[in-house]
């Protein structure tokens, strides 16, 4: 008996390549180019609360003022506040159009003196050995820093 | 003095990971008729169509324009909107407003999302600042597996915590025609043996991706008296958001404790709506809660956020079973958006779910008891939270 065909749709796949620059604006970009000359995360504290954002911003937004011109260097080192496991299947990354494994851990450190990086990446370590509170430290690119946070490569324990 | 407002109709389609059979407008044009049907008024009673998706996610913007037909939404008035994960309660509030602003009578508001013709990750991350936020944000796999994580470490909580929870999701989508995920799971152990996504956060811990549709019909209170011998009337409606505030990122760390520990938006407007009704105790005094929870851990947490509980007891409440269908206070037994959720929708089914609750009119997933208020929240963008307060009653 012949199988009962059903009716047919159809599905157009669209494949477009878009390309976008955003701009980094003024504060991001003074934040930028000290992470790609100098190695270092700068950004803005609001003179009001005392509250360090990162990334810097322009306006508080709890106290509406602004401080764009407030800046402060934040710390090489910090203790690690949370983390999560590599990625264990591929997940899709728009940033390389396509799906991707990344071996590394992902963690939250709060930097001595003040600041958080939320989800940096965590190297040099086995990922069964993090525990909220370890000590880590920034590992920064040697050569090809752009002024992208991965220009901080990744967080790795300080061993003694 | 602003009117009064009642949900008088609803409809949804059946949700589905794939709808190749319909494109957007057919999608909505099935939830629209639904709509209408229950609420037995024709488009020419609308007097305005409130449309809501993320466009992003498709990539196919205005999409609210190119349906005006099949939507009921040709030479109405109306708005649309694009809210992240609250955006189906985002355009439940505008319509709302439109009708408490005694110029707008009855009301379609719709909610759609056909995630198969897109992808929603790379829609969640173009969405963000690109010019700071690197490659591996992960979307909001990476923000609930930080969440699993830090609310294990802080609470003492166990995978086996959030496993039972993934359970009570699935007998209760099981109940529920409408819903995608209907997985018949057994087990604390299968759901165990369910495939880490980022590590602890697993597959079954998250949401799906689905193709559907919601439309409410919404009126003013002569109206509505009119239209529905049950209508469920609209008491209150709250929102905060932080949005990506660095601020809040940080600072709630997803999960990770810090200096100063901001209040969730979930606690700011829990507090805010509670004291304005005299909500004093939510287990005993709402009968329904459909809480928009896109990862069970989400839910886990939140019963905190919510105030169900103290902080770091609520996997005591899954131990407890307080959360069951037939439980003290019943949460999504709708099945939630761990079973179902079509982005633009989402929010708005939980308003939708909870309505037919109060309606009495829940099939299968009515829960067990005589409803009279139930809460329907929303999240999304990250950090913004819509509650809505349902009434039997005016």
């Amino acid at each position: 008996m012949a199988e009962k065909q059903g009716p047919e749709y159809i599905v157009l796949p669209t494949l477009g390549r878009i390309d976008y620059n955003w701009t980094a604006g003024r504060v991001w970009s003074i934040a930028k180019k000290a992470m790609r000359d100098e190695k270092k995360l700068i950004t803005t504290q609001c003179p009001s609360c005392k509250t360090i954002y990162l990334p810097p911003q322009p306006v508080c937004g709890e106290c509406y003022v602004f401080m764009g011109d407030n800046w402060i260097e934040l710390a090489q080192t910090g203790t690690l506040l949370n983390f999560t496991g590599p990625t264990a299947i591929p997940l899709f990354d728009p940033a390389f159009g396509k799906h991707m494994v990344d071996e590394y851990a992902h963690g939250s450190i709060e930097l001595d003196g003040g600041g958080v990086v939320t989800m940096h990446r965590i190297g040099e370590v086995d990922p069964n050995e993090l525990k909220v509170g370890m000590r880590v430290e920034a590992v920064w690119k040697n050569d090809g820093r752009v002024g992208r946070l991965e220009d901080l490569m990744y967080f790795r324990p300080i061993r003694e | 003095m602003s009117q009064r407002v009642a949900i008088v109709g609803c409809g949804q389609t059946y949700h589905k990971a794939r709808r190749p059979d319909v494109n957007e407008t057919e999608l909505v044009n099935e939830a629209v008729r639904t709509a209408l049907e229950d609420a037995q008024i024709s488009l020419r009673d609308i007097d305005s169509v409130f449309t809501a998706n993320m466009d992003g996610f498709e990539g196919v913007h205005l999409s609210d324009c190119w349906m005006c037909d099949g939507s009921g939404a040709y030479m109405k008035p109306g708005l649309k909107a694009t809210t992240g994960g609250t955006t189906g309660a985002s355009i439940f509030f505008a319509g709302v407003d439109y009708v408490a602003s005694g110029l707008f009578d009855t009301e379609l508001v719709i909610g759609y999302q056909k995630h198969e013709e897109g992808n929603v990750t790379a829609g969640l991350l173009g969405g963000q600042e690109q010019a700071w936020v690197k490659g591996m944000m992960q979307g909001a796999i990476g923000i609930f597996a930080n969440i699993a994580q830090g609310y294990m470490m802080e609470s003492g909580a166990r995978e086996e915590h959030a496993a039972m929870l993934r359970l009570k999701a699935d007998r209760n989508a099981l109940r529920n025609p409408y819903a995608q995920l209907r997985l018949n799971l057994e087990s604390v152990e299968q759901v165990l043996q369910s495939p880490y996504l980022i590590p602890p956060l697993r597959l079954l811990d998250m949401c799906p991706n689905s193709s559907g549709a919601a439309a409410v019909v919404l009126a003013s209170e002569d109206r509505a008296k009119r239209i529905s011998g049950k209508p469920v009337w609209v008491a209150d409606t709250v929102s905060q958001h932080m949005g990506w505030s660095p601020v809040s990122s940080s600072m709630m760390g997803f999960g990770a404790p810090g200096e100063r520990r901001l209040e969730s938006t979930h606690t700011v407007c829990a507090r805010k709506l509670y004291r304005n009704h005299g909500i004093t105790n939510p287990r005993k005094q709402i009968d329904v809660f459909e809480m928009y929870e896109p990862s069970i851990w989400g839910e886990m947490k939140w019963y905190e956020d919510f105030l169900f509980c103290e902080k770091g007891e609520g996997w005591k409440l899954v131990e407890q079973g307080v959360t069951e269908i037939d439980g003290e206070l019943p949460v999504n037994p709708s099945g939630g958006v761990v079973s179902t959720n079509p982005i633009g929708a989402t929010a708005l089914l939980r308003v939708l779910e909870a309505a037919l609750q109060v309606r009495g009119d829940a099939g299968e997933h009515q829960v067990p008891r005589d409803v009279k208020t139930a809460i329907a929240t929303g999240w999304g963008g990250i950090n913004w939270t819509t509650m809505v307060l349902l009434s039997s009653t005016l």
